[in-house]
């Protein structure tokens, strides 16, 4: 396998806040709004400290495997048939996730920018350049990301401080929603929001050292929490919750309320011009994920090639559901959930047997941490 | 199809570039390399051994590889080697040297390379002047040290050889040799001279501020612009031929204790594996050595300004030259690069990034400004003010044509005044732009072929454009434009946002040898105050990271703060 290239820590910690952040663009603040009523914005800052043990994990498993990623460590533990129990359903469940996030998203635009164009001609250029984006790797997909940023987080930070100009406060009213334990109970369920957190866990050979995995994931996690929470914040002063559950595209409702003067309304197109960058550059990653998933599976040298026959698979599977809001039933109802937890306990035991295995080894072979192989 | 086939069309063969080349980290050091006594020699010595230019090796291996001593088997050995009867530029001229002794010997030469005034007062007269004092001197033991040390007079540097191979190689590169009858060797003394113009001020990147001179097509006259502005004893200069035919010198600039040596030894490799007839231009050199020559976007900064090729050497990075091209190449470089203007930093910093400010706008401009107008008007009406979207409705009324068609003619005709104006003669260039403008900015609104509104979106993109720098980057922002234009006439905004997204990531992925262009935005390294916005100059203190140079400081850190007058001294003194 050719030698993976090097993501810098700024331009990780933005990629995984592009990664985590972009679910809100979709149906997110629905689901929210269901959970936690009028205190939605309180969910994702609650989930997050629900998510320190999985994080806590993600970085405790790098040490021991620095150079591999989650599917090549169970080969490494058991053998060749750990590593295809994993890597298989693992790779076809990610493009599924990503499906699912395509279709809600083509369903989107369709709706709101583009209602003649069919959702298959939507979809075409949209996962080539996805598809292109993968094959040039998670430091091309970083790298862009950076340099689009300006467009991205700037168009994000001129919607909150625009929404907070119509904001009613009374919106918030009652402050805990639904009520704290109730909230507490719906942020630990809702914990699946922060899955994406699990894409470390393929890029472990590309993160410079165990020091910048740790800022990325606390950090970066808390950040993407944060900003979720302020977006959510803006949303819910500008419209009543319970309104909102009957919303498909949440955000961009959000973006029609912008109004400036002449100059400064109706900007929901441009505001998707925003959001086509940040869900290619997800999607891309998706794609690179899973590919190299599947390639690592199956010994490949070389992920390239799988990349437009995965795309293509991808594609096929976003026509799967039959509507929008299947698609997004599917994704937090059963995707998501299960395959949190499924990830959780893998990660989880992955790392509890290698620990186990280390303390086993005789004293001179306790080189674990530098030489990975070593086990 | 058999197999052997079917074989060759699946395998992979090893590029003869390695494109992953990334450029490592410098060796670690303690103190500067510039300023401390450090072995320089190891670092940069090249570990594939290339072959030196001029020649100065013996090549011979067998007897017949050697000159003959009788000048008659000279001349047939040449007239064999030239074919003298055909070739008319080669002159064989006898003479007899004026040794005590007189002496037959022969002079040959290429009438188009060598001056006649400085042969006929260097080398023929005091050959044939009677030598005195006759006897030999003793630091030259043989006859022709003698004649080289003591009779010829040109200024250039001689050598004694006796190979024919290497004999050849410097007649064909405009050196004299002379045959003397009964010696196996011959002396072979620098006289070339070829026609060219004189220094003059930049055609392309011209500026206000700052020095007027650029680039000529003689390769010495180069290297000697940039070393009158970098008079270091390290600035290395290797100059070798590339071109099996051509045998065109090229010259390698670094300084030597300050440019990576990865980076050195890389360009060398690139450099030494072409292996073609002619490389005419630096045009064509680029393409030889650059990363990725299918993208985009340029890898190397061509230049013709010595000041900009000499601000870079001092900065780490590298410089080639090509004997009769007026340009230089500069590597590694940054996509930034190209929208710096060597001016910006002889204008103070405000006016600087002032100007870096304006050509940052340009270049979002050109490249958006016509895509955009496309997506609004065909896909997001509802974005426009309303007086706006009535006004650019009723200006587009009377025009048949779908928008795309619109702004598709005025692109064409853009580019055909911008083509016509680079083929035509100076004097009639300003007239091109006249008919230009008439063209397009009355006779085709009046025709109802374009609308009004358009015009002058298209006359902002184009003027916009002319204000980017680098000519070659110029080149892919019109390309650009052009795929950002078909991608909003397919798809809005939708489409725009998809190619913007397909044109990052390919940038993303290019480097300059072995340098991501993107640097040192992404990946993030020290810029020293200079990247998109220039900061003031005297923070500028360390050197550009990303091209990892051996020494990181540019100017002196602890800098003893200016004197200041009291206001009572200041008082006085007034």
């Amino acid at each position: 396998m050719k030698k993976p290239g090097m993501l810098g820590t700024f331009e990780l910690f933005l990629l995984l806040w592009l990664y985590s952040t972009s679910t809100i663009l979709l149906a997110l603040p629905r689901i929210y709004a269901q959970d936690g009523q009028s205190a939605l914005w309180l969910l994702p800052i609650i989930s997050y400290l629900y998510l320190l043990p999985f994080i806590w994990v993600i970085i405790k498993l790098r040490d021991y495997f620095p150079d591999k990623i989650l599917v090549e460590i169970p080969v490494i533990l058991f053998g060749r048939w750990a590593g295809y129990l994993v890597g298989w359903p693992l790779a076809f469940y990610i493009l599924f996730v990503t499906a699912m996030a395509l279709r809600e998203f083509t369903d989107v635009v369709n709706y709101i920018i583009l209602p003649e164009t069919p959702s298959w001609a939507l979809l075409l250029p949209f996962l080539i350049a996805s598809a292109y984006g993968a094959y040039k790797g998670p430091e091309a997909i970083s790298r862009a990301n950076v340099i689009l940023l300006p467009l991205t987080l700037g168009a994000f930070i001129f919607l909150l401080f625009s929404s907070f100009t119509q904001a009613e406060l009374y919106f918030l009213a009652p402050i805990l929603g639904p009520g704290l334990d109730e909230l507490l109970i719906s942020a630990f369920l809702r914990l699946s929001v922060f899955i994406e957190v699990a894409i470390l866990m393929a890029l472990y050979p590309n993160i410079r050292s165990g020091k910048a995995l740790r800022f990325v994931a606390f950090y970066g996690m808390a950040f993407s929490a944060f900003f979720m929470a302020l977006v959510l914040l803006a949303y819910g002063l500008n419209f009543p919750f319970a309104n909102t559950q009957l919303i498909g595209s949440p955000l961009f409702q959000l973006v029609r309320n912008i109004n400036w003067g002449r100059f400064l309304q109706n900007l929901e197109s441009l505001f998707v011009f925003t959001t086509v960058l940040m869900m290619i550059i997800k999607i891309s990653l998706s794609l690179y994920i899973a590919v190299i998933t599947f390639a690592k599976t199956i010994e490949s040298p070389f992920y390239q090639p799988y990349v437009f026959p995965f795309a293509f698979i991808t594609y096929l599977y976003t026509f799967m559901p039959t509507d929008y809001l299947t698609a997004v039933k599917w994704e937090y109802e059963f995707l998501r959930p299960y395959g949190f937890i499924s990830l959780f306990i893998l990660a989880s035991f992955l790392l509890a047997v290698a620990a186990w295995r280390k303390k086993k080894r005789p004293r001179k072979k306790r080189s674990l941490k530098r030489e990975p192989t070593a086990l | 199809m058999s197999w052997v086939k079917w074989k060759k069309l699946l395998s992979v063969k090893k590029p003869y570039i390695d494109k992953s080349f990334s450029l490592p980290p410098p060796p670690k050091k303690g103190k500067s390399t510039l300023e401390e006594e450090v072995d320089l020699l190891s670092l940069y010595e090249p570990k594939q051994q290339p072959t030196p230019y001029p020649d100065t090796k013996n090549q011979a291996e067998t007897p017949e590889d050697y000159i003959p001593t009788n000048l008659s088997e000279v001349e047939q050995w040449l007239d064999k080697e030239f074919l003298l009867s055909l070739n008319d530029d080669i002159i064989l001229r006898p003479l007899s040297i004026g040794l005590p002794k007189t002496l037959p010997a022969l002079l040959v030469y290429f009438q188009s390379q060598v001056n006649n005034e400085h042969l006929s007062a260097m080398v023929i007269h005091p050959m044939t002047m009677e030598l005195t004092p006759p006897a030999p001197i003793p630091e030259a033991p043989t006859l022709l040290e003698l004649l080289a040390k003591k009779v010829t007079s040109a200024p250039g540097e001689y050598v004694i050889l006796q190979d024919k191979k290497t004999i050849v190689e410097r007649l064909i590169n405009g050196h004299i040799v002379l045959f003397v009858e009964g010696q196996s060797e011959a002396i072979v003394i620098e006289g070339i001279e070829v026609p060219g113009r004189s220094v003059s001020t930049p055609i392309i990147e011209s500026t206000a501020r700052g020095p007027q001179e650029g680039f000529v097509e003689d390769l010495d006259t180069n290297i000697g612009l940039v070393r009158a502005r970098l008079r270091t004893s390290r600035l290395v200069c290797e100059i070798r031929v590339v071109g099996r035919m051509a045998r065109t010198r090229y010259c390698l600039l670094y300084v030597a204790g300050l440019t990576n040596p990865a980076m050195v030894e890389e360009m060398r490799k690139r450099i030494q594996s072409i292996d073609v007839d002619t490389v005419h231009d630096m045009g064509l050199f680029e393409q030889y050595i650059e990363d990725q020559s299918n993208s985009l976007f340029p890898q190397h900064l061509i230049t013709e300004r010595p000041d900009r090729v000499s601000s870079a050497l001092a900065d780490g990075s590298m410089a080639v030259f090509l004997d009769r091209s007026p340009f230089g190449l500069v590597a590694p470089i940054s996509i930034w690069t190209f929208i710096h203007s060597p001016e910006d930093m002889y204008l103070r910093n405000p006016f600087g990034s002032f100007a870096r400010f304006l050509r940052i706008m340009s270049l979002i401009l050109t490249l958006f400004a016509p895509a955009l107008y496309i997506a609004v008007t065909s896909y997001h009406p509802e974005m426009l003010p309303t007086e706006l979207m009535l006004a650019t409705a009723g200006a587009r009324e009377q025009v048949p044509f779908p928008v795309f068609i619109e702004v598709l003619f005025l692109e064409f005709s853009l580019e055909l005044i911008r083509e016509a104006s680079l083929r035509v003669p100076q004097q009639i260039g300003p007239t091109i732009g006249i008919v230009g403008a008439i063209i397009i900015g009355s006779a085709a609104v009046e025709a109802g072929i374009v609308s009004p509104i358009l015009v002058v979106v298209m006359a902002i993109t184009a003027l916009a454009s002319f204000s980017i720098p680098a000519y070659t980057f110029f080149y892919s922002i019109r390309i650009l434009r052009l795929l950002f234009l078909a991608s909003a006439a397919a798809l809005g905004l939708y489409g725009l946002a998809i190619v913007t997204l397909i044109v990052a990531f390919h940038l993303a992925g290019v480097k300059s040898l072995g340098v991501p262009l993107l640097s040192p935005l992404t990946p993030s390294r020290t810029v020293a105050d200079d990247l998109i916005f220039r900061g003031p100059i005297l923070r500028q203190k360390k050197r550009p990271l990303y091209i990892r140079p051996l020494d990181t400081i540019r100017q002196n850190p602890s800098r003893p703060p200016r004197s200041r007058m009291k206001k009572q001294k200041l008082r006085r003194t007034l």
